[in-house]
Formats: C-alpha cells, sequence, structure tokens
C-alpha cells in the first residue's frame, strides 16, 4: 500500500534545485551527467583536432598548419582524450549508475563529486583556453623531458600541463576512493559481492587502480613543475636528475591508465550483451575474476613503454611476460561475451548490441599487436611508430569508445525517459566501425613502412602519400559515423518515443524505477536475492518483498554490510551545497594561480582551509541531535 | 523493423573485416620486413612467427561471432547450447598461455641474437643527437673527425655506435637494418648495426624531439671494407687552407668574415665552432639540413641565406649577405669534398 | 516494477553509526593510502636518484647527521600518545581529557617542527642545488605539509568539541582525526629511514 505522502515527502527532501541554485545540487545523476555531457564535448573538440592533423598529414610537405601548431595539437588530441574525455566519461558513467544499479538513493560523499566535476570543468577550461591562446602544451601527451624541462620549453605551454593534470587527477582520486566507499557501503540488502552488477565490479576495479596509479603522476607533474618554476633539478642531467625519473614515474600510472579506462567499458559491454541475448553472462565469476587479476597485473607492465631505452634483458623480459600475459584476462572476457551470444536462445540486434558486438572485433585485433608489441625485438622496430597509434586506437576505440557508445544507446533511455532511434543508431554504428577500420588499419602499414610518429610532414619518397590519403578517407568516414549519433542525440532528445520504466527487458535495479529516474531514484529501497534481479522476480510469489521505507526528515540511504549486504544502518548523505564550489575555485587558485605568480600558492591554500572548514563544519541536521 | 541483422549487414561486416588479410599481403613492400642486415632479419622473422600465431585467435573471434549471428538469424529459440565455458578455457586461457610460451622463447632467442654481436664489432662509431641533426665522429687517427647526417660504415661485419644526447632525448633508427635506440641525455649506450651488402639505408629520428623532429633525417652507406677505408682516410684530410689566387679564395674569406666559424667547423682552417656541423667535407654529403634539401647550389645558397624558410624553428639564423658574398661562400663550401 | 509485496522499515536501524563502520572512515582510509601511494613514489624516487648517481649526496653535500633528525623522530612518536589518549576518552564521553591530551600532542609537534625548520634552514643546500637537494626538501616539504595540515586539522576538532559537537555517540570526527595522526606518524619512519639511516646503512 502507498502512502501518499511518504512519496511526497521524500520527493521534497531530495529535490534538484533548480535555475541558478543548480551550481548547489549534489545529486549524483546531476553529477554524472554533467560529467558525461562535458566529456563528450571534449571529444569532439579532440576529434576535429584529429581530423586537422589527417588532413596535414594527407600529402608530403604539406603546410596546412606551422609545426608549432601541429604540435600543439596532437599533444592536445592526446592529453584532451585521455584526461578529458575517456576517464570523466566513464567516471560520469559510474557516478550515474552505480547508486542505481546497488539500489542507493545517492552516493555516500555527494560533495565530493560535486567538487571533482567543477575541478575537471575548470582544468579543462584553462587547458582548450590555452589552445586558443595559442599556447597549448606541445610535447606529446606523454611530455617527456628534457624537453618538456625548463632548458628546451621555456614558454608557458607545459607550465599548463604541469598544472592542469596534477589538479584534475585530484577529480579522479576523490571519485575513485568515493566509489569504492559506496560499493561497499550502499548495496540493496541481498546483493552480496558475488551478486553484484559486473559493470559495478568493473567500477570497483578502475576505482582501485585510479588509487594506486594516479599519485606518481600528480607527483611527477610537481617535480616537472618544480624543475620548470623554482628551480629544482629533478630531470636535470647536468645537476645529478634523471630524464628516466619521468618516464618510470609516468608509465607507472600510464600503463594502468589505459584499463582504467578500458575495464569499466568491458563492464558495459558485459551488461549490454546478455541482455540483448536474453540471458545471464556465461562465467560470471571468470568475468569478475578477470577484471580484477587486469586491474593487479596491470600495474606490472610500464618498462613496455621504455623498452628502447637500454635496460637489462632479464628485466625487460620479465615485462614483456608480463605484457603478454595480460592478454588472457581480456581474452578469457573475449570468449566470455562470445559464449553468452552462442548460448542464448535468441538474440536482439538492437543498436547497443551492435556497438558492444563490434567492439569484440575491434578489442581482439587490438589485443593481437599488444603482445607483438610486447616482442622487445620487435617492439624496437615499431616502438613511436604509426603500428603503436594503430593498436593503442584498436583498444581504446575498440575497447572503450565503441562500448560508450553502445552504453549511450543503451541508458540514453535511463537517462531521459525517451528512446534514441534505431535506424539513425545503426547507420552510425556501420559508417563508424567501417570509417575506424579503413583509417586505423593502415596505420599498421604506415609503422611497418617505417613512418615514426608525431611528424608534422614527411618526404615525397616515403611511400607514407597514399595510406595517409587512405586514413584521411577512413577518418571522414568515422567522423560522419558519430555525427550521426549526435544528431541522434539531439533529435531523441525533442522528439524520442517515451521509454518507460525498462525498454529492453533488462535484469539490472536501475531498470525498476522510473526513466528517467525520480529524485530519490527508488521509492522503496530493493531487496534482491539474484544477480539478474529484474529477470529473476517473477519466479517468486508472495513472500516477495517490496523494500526499505527510509527516513523522509534527512537526505538518507540504506547503509549494509561490505560482504553480505546486510541493512544495518541509515546512512545521512548531504543536501545541496555551494562548498564543493568554492573549494574547487580554491584549489583551482593554488594550481592555476601558481601560472601567473606563485603567491596563488599560499594565497589558494587559505582560500582551500576556510572552505574545507565550511564543508566540514557541523551543520543544522547535526546539531538536532543525530 | 528487424532486429536481426539482414544478410546485407553481415557480408559488409565480413568484408570489412576481411581487410585485414589483403592488408597484411601489403606487407611484403614494408622497410621493416626487407631486412638489409642480421639484426633486421631476425626481427623480421620473429614478425612472421607472431604473425602466425595471432592470425587463429583473430579468425576464431570473428568466425564465432560470425557463426552465432548466423545461426541466430536463422533459427531464434532453437535449444541453447552450453559451450561458453569451454570457449572461455581453451580460447581465454590454455591456446593463449602456450601461444605466449611460445612467442616468449622465440623472443628470447631472438633478443640474445640481436644484442650479442655488439660484443664483436671491431670499429665503433659516436653518433649524437643533436637540434635536429646528427653529429657522426669517427675516431682513431690523431685526432677524432667530425661529419654531420651520414653514418659510413664497411658492410658485412658488426659496427658499433656510440649513442648520445647533450639535449633532449632523440631515438636512432635504420628499419632496414636493425630496431631503434633512444639516445637519453645523461648515459652513452653501446649499440650496432650491420649491413650485409653496400647501399644506402634511410634511418630517422624516432622520439619526438621539438619543433623539427619530422625534419631529422640521416644516411647509413655501407661500403666495401676497402672502400670505406678510402673514404675514412679522405675524411681524414683537413681542408686546404686557400691563398689569394686560389678559386675559392673569395668564399673561404668571407665564410670566416661572416663569422660562420663561430657555429661550423672547417679542419685546417680557423672555424672550429661546434653549434653546427662539421662542414670539413660538405661537398660529399648528398642532402643538406639532415634530410630536408638534397645538396646541389642552389639548395645550399637558399639555405644559407635564410634556413628558416626550410626549416622553421632550426638553430641556423638567416645570414645578411650581398649576393656576390653568398656566392663565392657556396661555391667555396661546395668545394670541400 | 513489483507492486505486491511487504514494506520493510528502514527506520528501525540506526543512523550514522558511530565506528568504523561509517563511510566517513573508510573515507580517511582511502585519503591515507593515496598519501601513502604518493610518498611510496617520493621514497622510490630517493632511491633511483641515487642509484643513477656516482656519488650520493651530490655536490660534496656531507651526508645529514643523526642527532637532530633522531630527537624529531622520538618527538613526533611521543605525540602520539596523548593523541592516542584523547581519542580513547574522547570516545567515552570525556570532553575535557580529549581537549587536553590534543592540545598536548599539538605542542610536542610544534616542537617537532620548530625542530625540523632549523635543520632545513641550516643545511646549506635547498631544492635548487642540486638533484639530492631537490629530492630531500620535497620529501620533507611533503611530509611537514602533511603534519601542518594535521595540525590546522585538530584545531578544527577542537573547535567543534569545544561547541559541544562530540558526544558518546557522535565520535567518528575524533577518530579519524587520530587516525590521521597516526599516519602523519607512523609514514614518518620509512622517510627517516630513507633520508638518514640509509646513507649509513648501505
Amino acid at each position: 500500500m502507498n502512502d501518499p505522502s511518504y512519496e511526497e515527502r521524500l520527493q521534497k527532501v531530495w529535490q534538484i534545485p533548480r535555475g541558478l541554485a543548480s551550481i548547489t545540487a549534489v545529486n549524483h545523476r546531476v553529477i554524472g551527467v554533467r560529467y558525461i555531457v562535458t566529456a563528450f564535448i571534449f571529444f569532439i573538440l579532440a576529434g576535429v583536432l584529429a581530423l586537422m592533423m589527417v588532413l596535414q598529414l594527407s600529402g608530403d610537405n604539406n603546410n596546412l598548419m606551422t609545426h608549432e601548431t601541429y604540435n600543439q595539437f596532437f599533444t592536445m588530441h592526446g592529453t584532451t582524450m585521455m584526461f578529458l574525455f575517456a576517464v570523466p566519461v566513464v567516471e560520469g558513467i559510474a557516478i550515474y549508475l552505480v547508486p542505481l544499479m546497488l539500489g542507493s538513493r545517492d552516493l555516500v560523499f555527494p560533495r565530493l563529486n560535486t567538487f571533482g566535476y567543477f575541478v575537471f570543468l575548470l582544468g579543462g577550461i584553462v587547458v582548450w583556453g590555452s589552445l586558443f591562446l595559442g599556447s597549448a602544451p606541445d610535447a606529446g601527451w606523454f611530455n617527456y623531458v628534457p624537453l618538456a624541462g625548463p632548458d628546451y620549453s621555456p614558454g608557458i605551454n607545459i607550465d599548463i600541463y604541469t598544472t592542469a593534470i596534477s589538479f584534475m587527477e585530484i577529480a579522479a582520486l576523490v571519485a575513485a576512493v568515493e566509489l569504492v566507499i559506496t560499493i561497499f557501503k550502499v548495496r540493496a540488502p541481498g546483493m552480496s559481492l558475488s551478486r553484484m552488477p559486473l559493470f559495478v565490479w568493473a567500477v570497483l576495479v578502475m576505482s582501485f587502480m585510479i588509487i594506486f596509479a594516479f599519485p606518481p603522476l600528480v607527483l611527477t607533474s610537481i617535480f616537472l613543475a618544480a624543475d620548470r618554476m623554482i628551480g629544482s633539478h629533478f630531470f636535470n642531467v647536468a645537476m645529478g636528475g634523471n630524464p628516466l625519473l619521468w618516464q618510470h614515474l609516468f608509465w607507472w600510472f600510464g600503463h594502468p591508465e589505459v584499463y582504467i579506462i578500458a575495464v569499466p567499458a568491458f563492464g558495459m559491454v558485459s551488461t549490454i550483451i546478455p541482455t540483448f541475448s536474453r540471458r545471464p553472462i556465461v562465467g560470471y565469476l571468470i568475468v569478475a575474476v578477470s577484471m580484477v587479476i587486469i586491474g593487479v597485473l596491470s600495474f606490472g607492465l610500464w618498462v613496455h613503454h621504455m623498452f628502447s631505452a637500454d635496460a637489462s634483458i632479464l628485466g625487460m623480459s620479465l615485462f614483456a611476460a608480463a605484457s603478454m600475459a595480460i592478454a588472457l584476462p581480456s581474452g578469457a572476457q573475449v570468449f566470455a561475451w562470445i559464449g553468452t551470444i552462442w548460448d542464448s536462445e535468441r538474440v536482439e540486434w538492437r543498436t547497443p548490441m551492435l556497438w558492444a558486438t563490434g567492439s569484440i572485433v575491434l578489442f581482439t585485433i587490438g589485443g593481437l599487436t599488444g603482445p607483438m608489441l610486447a616482442a622487445i625485438p620487435w617492439n624496437w622496430q615499431v616502438h613511436d611508430t604509426h603500428f603503436v597509434t594503430a593498436h593503442f586506437h584498436y583498444v581504446l576505440v575498440g575497447g572503450a569508445v565503441f562500448p560508450i557508445i553502445g552504453g549511450l544507446y543503451y541508458w540514453f533511455p535511463k537517462i531521459t525517459g525517451r528512446m534514441m532511434n534505431e535506424k539513425l543508431g545503426k547507420w552510425s554504428f556501420w559508417l563508424s566501425f567501417t570509417g575506424f577500420n579503413i583509417a586505423f588499419f593502415t596505420l599498421h602499414y604506415t609503422g611497418l613502412l617505417g613512418m615514426p610518429r608525431r611528424l608534422h610532414t614527411y618526404l615525397a619518397d616515403q611511400g607514407f602519400d597514399l595510406p595517409m590519403q587512405i586514413m584521411l578517407a577512413g577518418a571522414l568516414i568515422l567522423a560522419a559515423g558519430l555525427a550521426v549519433t549526435l544528431w541522434n542525440v539531439i533529435a531523441s532528445l525533442r522528439r524520442g518515443a517515451a521509454a518507460g520504466d525498462n525498454p529492453w527487458n533488462a535484469p539490472t535495479l536501475e531498470w525498476s524505477t522510473s526513466s528517467p529516474p525520480p529524485a530519490y531514484n527508488f521509492l522503496y529501497i530493493p531487496v534482491v536475492d539474484s544477480s539478474n534481479p529484474l529477470w529473476d522476480a517473477g519466479s517468486h510469489d508472495d513472500e516477495s518483498t517490496r523494500g526499505y521505507q527510509t527516513g523522509t526528515d534527512h537526505r538518507e540511504t540504506l547503509g549494509t554490510t561490505a560482504l553480505d549486504a546486510v541493512p544495518e544502518q541509515r546512512l545521512a548523505v548531504a543536501r545541496p551545497s555551494i562548498w564543493p564550489l568554492a573549494l574547487a575555485a580554491s584549489v583551482g587558485t593554488v594550481f592555476m594561480g601558481s601560472l601567473i605568480d606563485l603567491v596563488f600558492v599560499p594565497i589558494g591554500a587559505v582560500m582551500s582551509f576556510i572552505a574545507l572548514v565550511g564543508w566540514n563544519w557541523p551543520g543544522k541536521q547535526r546539531r538536532k541531535g543525530l | 523493423m528487424s532486429h536481426r541483422i539482414n544478410r546485407w549487414r553481415y557480408y559488409w561486416a565480413l568484408l570489412v573485416v576481411s581487410l585485414a588479410v589483403p592488408g597484411l599481403g601489403g606487407c611484403a613492400e614494408v622497410l621493416s620486413l626487407q631486412p638489409k642486415g642480421p639484426a633486421a632479419e631476425r626481427i623480421a622473422d620473429l614478425w612472421w612467427f607472431q604473425l602466425l600465431l595471432a592470425l587463429p585467435f583473430f579468425l576464431a573471434v570473428v568466425i564465432l561471432l560470425l557463426l552465432a549471428i548466423r545461426r541466430h538469424n536463422r533459427n531464434n529459440g532453437r535449444h541453447p547450447r552450453n559451450h561458453g565455458i569451454q570457449m572461455i578455457i581453451w580460447g581465454g586461457a590454455i591456446l593463449p598461455a602456450v601461444a605466449m610460451l611460445a612467442l616468449m622463447s622465440f623472443m628470447i632467442a631472438t633478443l640474445v641474437d640481436v644484442t650479442e654481436p655488439v660484443k664483436r664489432a671491431e670499429l665503433s662509431i659516436g653518433v649524437e643527437g643533436k637540434l635536429w641533426w646528427w653529429r657522426i665522429g669517427y675516431s682513431g687517427g690523431e685526432e677524432p673527425v667530425f661529419t654531420a647526417n651520414e653514418i659510413h660504415i664497411p658492410a658485412g661485419e658488426p659496427v658499433a655506435l656510440e649513442l648520445s644526447s647533450d639535449n633532449v632525448i632523440h631515438s636512432f633508427w635504420v628499419p632496414e637494418l636493425h630496431g631503434k635506440r633512444d639516445m637519453i641525455p645523461g648515459s652513452s649506450d653501446r649499440f650496432w648495426i650491420q649491413a650485409d651488402q653496400p647501399g644506402v639505408y634511410h634511418g630517422q629520428c624516432a622520439e619526438f624531439c621539438g619543433a623539427q623532429h619530422a625534419r631529422m633525417h640521416f644516411l647509413v652507406i655501407a661500403h666495401e671494407p676497402e672502400d670505406f677505408l678510402s673514404w675514412l682516410e679522405q675524411q681524414r684530410l683537413p681542408a686546404r687552407l686557400l691563398e689569394e689566387g686560389d678559386g675559392n679564395f673569395d668564399g673561404q674569406q668571407h665564410f670566416s668574415g661572416a663569422g660562420c666559424g663561430s657555429c661550423h667547423t672547417v679542419r685546417g682552417t680557423e672555424a672550429s665552432g661546434t653549434l653546427g656541423p662539421d662542414l670539413t667535407h660538405l661537398g660529399s654529403r648528398s642532402a643538406l639540413a639532415a634530410g630536408t634539401l638534397s645538396n646541389v647550389t642552389g639548395n645550399l645558397s637558399a639555405w644559407i641565406i635564410d634556413s628558416q624558410q626550410f626549416k622553421p624553428g632550426n638553430l641556423m639564423p638567416p645570414m645578411a649577405l650581398q649576393p656576390d658574398e653568398l656566392l663565392a661562400i657556396t661555391g667555396y663550401l661546395e668545394s670541400l669534398s | 516494477m513489483r507492486h505486491e509485496g511487504s514494506i520493510l522499515q528502514a527506520l528501525d536501524l540506526p543512523v550514522n553509526l558511530n565506528d568504523r563502520r561509517a563511510p566517513l572512515w573508510l573515507g580517511w582510509v582511502g585519503l591515507i593510502v593515496i598519501e601513502a601511494t604518493l610518498f611510496a613514489a617520493l621514497i622510490t624516487s630517493f632511491f633511483y636518484l641515487r642509484a643513477s648517481s656516482p656519488e650520493w649526496p651530490l655536490g660534496g653535500i656531507q651526508r645529514p647527521d643523526l642527532l637532530l633528525p633522531t630527537a624529531g623522530t622520538v618527538l613526533l612518536l611521543a605525540s602520539s600518545i596523548p593523541a592516542y589518549w584523547a581519542d580513547h576518552r574522547g570516545r567515552k564521553g570525556d570532553l575535557r581529557s580529549l581537549l587536553i591530551g590534543l592540545i598536548a600532542g599539538l605542542i610536542i609537534i610544534a616542537v617537532f617542527l620548530g625542530l625540523k625548520i632549523y635543520e632545513y634552514s641550516h643545511t646549506g643546500y635547498s631544492w635548487s642545488t642540486n638533484a639530492y637537494g631537490s629530492v630531500v626538501f620535497f620529501i620533507m616539504g611533503f611530509h611537514l605539509s602533511h603534519v601542518i595540515a594535521l595540525v590546522l586539522k585538530t584545531i578544527v576538532v577542537l573547535a567543534a568539541a569545544a561547541r559541544g559537537h562530540f558526544n558518546q555517540r557522535r565520535t567518528v570526527g575524533i577518530q579519524t582525526n587520530g587516525m590521521y595522526w597516526h599516519f602523519v606518524v607512523i609514514i614518518w619512519l620509512p622517510l627517516y629511514f630513507t633520508l638518514y639511516l640509509s646513507h649509513y646503512i648501505f
């Protein structure tokens, strides 16, 4: 029996502020959508850069842009895709989906993610602002020293990189900690770890990886900023520094980084394929364990980015072996997906399923050139050539972008309440799949021809002209395919058919509430007893439980035990607040202000202290004796 | 609307994905796979071996997927199968593990073969990465001789290269002869190459090193051993100090008058700068500015008067010279063979 | 959406458990793990630079004397005692002991800070002298900034306690402060080993 005033009270206390006040909103769905939309804007911007780069390379000795512009473009393309699109978009999707998949009303620290978003936005604006001012970072997305040091890059370009990257990593780190705690503390009653959706497993692995991978990057960026701004000598050979220190610290982060991006994407594929195969995934436990193995093993690979810098054969061989070995848990997942399709009774080939399945093919190609690159002598031939560029685009576009777009098609109805157009979706997929293969398969070839990376031009007799033109053609087709999806999003927002709660007949909890969900997500916190709750619901009789009614005096959700999700407490969570913005602006003053003058560092520190006190100072509800 | 994949889409997928096979066939034309030295040969063998291991996995994934799709298109609702776990175990664990072990073994054998010969090298050449050119040094004799952007070696024997950089990281790469090796400031690295036959082999910097990374080419020129020795003898000779009345005397005087000697060396004269390439035998080189221009009169003059228009950002400033001065200097430099 | 079934009352459950089951507790653990990773990377950088240098310390700098640093270490370890006691009594609702204990701990920390500032303004080198100076000053600087953060944080906790925010029912803020305190002290031990002892051991 519904208590109508319960619903009204819930709605009132969970209300999302509108208009100007929305700057204080902290609901996870609001923040998640902001992350996703902002990340996709950066994706489009980085894609435009790529098209312009390919245009420049489409003829030998082309003069469409100077080398300065080209070097900023390729650096910004990589930096934007990795730091401003890939990680934020998977985090944003996680922030949106995880509480819904867990049956919770919100994350455990809503203000923390709000802060993270403002940090991301501010950092992204500064970095792109620098491009429009012609001073963007220009030493590549991995920014090797001494080229990026004070002697060889005297301008502000690299300072933008060091400060903005360190700043934005804070956003990623806080999101990671928050997601781990949320996953352990607010799962629906009955959702033991072995009944968690695979996407949530993926987010858990991703978050642990972020926690251990990002701090060394922050550290090495600060080292470089110090070398450049206050005269330290971490990387200055003449005074005892070592350029390889940068490479080690960067790649300790850099290799796990790509799995931080790929693992949640795998989680999406592991969600989409079973839904449209109308059966649970084959080998749930194997898939979950594989993701954990990838998470751990990925920390043991980083030297494979440095094989052509002379090192001990024994040491390099260990990294080579590990780099090959990681193909096993990845391969296990690929065959789990294929096996699920194979073993199912019927499959519905809707748009999300196309993107997810296509991603398997592309990821496999990338996953096969990976162990090739791990074979050290072969690495010496193709390292720093387009062969590597081809490899990582196959694994990142295949292993992450295609699943993310599939996820977009899959969860768009839940987020907006409207369906996307199937026909446009399928056109988009086929154009993108074709264009991508034409463009990037060709790059394996140019790498073998001897074309190094990051060239703004090349000689007429090297044989690169025709392949580069083929690449341009493929890139344009790919761009057209992605543009169709963009059009689909815009058109569907206005005219898409009403979605209903569960248009795909999917099994996980987010589909048990309305589309879009109400501000409080679920009227009653659901109770589950299987890993596919909505599919197994029909098999119960009147033993079924509707769920838990929670309090409506303040925002709260249900806290459960870490392993078996037995209810143990009600968790008060934050309501809208200005402090996240205040803290983001203060921390931003420390980092971005240092670009103007170092005096802003202590000023920003004081501001941050004040903002932190304001954030944590006991509020009204605490004084009520809660 | 149909939620099956109609067969035309299915054929299209087949076509697009099968780009792989002809794409690989085209590989016979590529430098890394047309080895001209023992190191590159062993590495090319490794490529074919690993391609042979990779193809079955790719085909397995594609074929299994297409079969799964085709089955559903035809027979919705047929009795479900139970092969998934088998696929995971075989395709995701056992077979890849076996393939990896094979690849590791082949790799280690190759690694030993391509690193061991450096110990047998008798000749050692210094290669320094500069912004954005290559400084090549031959020791022995009374003093080392330096040239730029061309590495001459005797064919048929391993030659050691002492790689170094005093500025940013560069990477030495001649795909027809060997893989690449990074040149990292602060450490010197003993690498090696060997060309089986005399010939000219193209090399290029392979680590992004700043503004003109794209214009940092070089050549490895292998000679018959006797020809190499006579080349080296020729290079060891200093330039003849010209006197009044010699054809290129004016050029020699203008060269020092314009201050060229503060950056460039011409052994045998006062010019002893080391910021730019050694020009003692410029006339014998085939290209200018690390492969940017071919070494002909017009190019040389144009480079001298304003190198920035060919290689913007390079460290040579435009030179304010009168036309007759420029002509004379060009003539003088061309005579330095 | 199921429309049958019983509705369970979460209102029977307590709000915001007051021990390590509180999300805030895990949040501080997360922050500590991140900072520990940062310090591990710093220590690794120290030894990496050492391994790639012919002599260590560089540039004729003498290896550090052990007297002052060891005294400082003892002080820092000692500060944990009143902090632990304050935490323990605070959880029982004894606000007065909480205040006394934390203030005593802060005084010891202040002496430690003074000692460190003295030590590092009299080394004869700085972060811009050479890579050794850079890494030493950064390790020290990172740790000191954590100490300062601890001091500021403790003052805020004291202020909140003085306003009656904490009681037996609500002490997670005190517990997490204590946790962070012990972290700052314990993480100093590997840093002490790196900056001082390592020169004498190998």
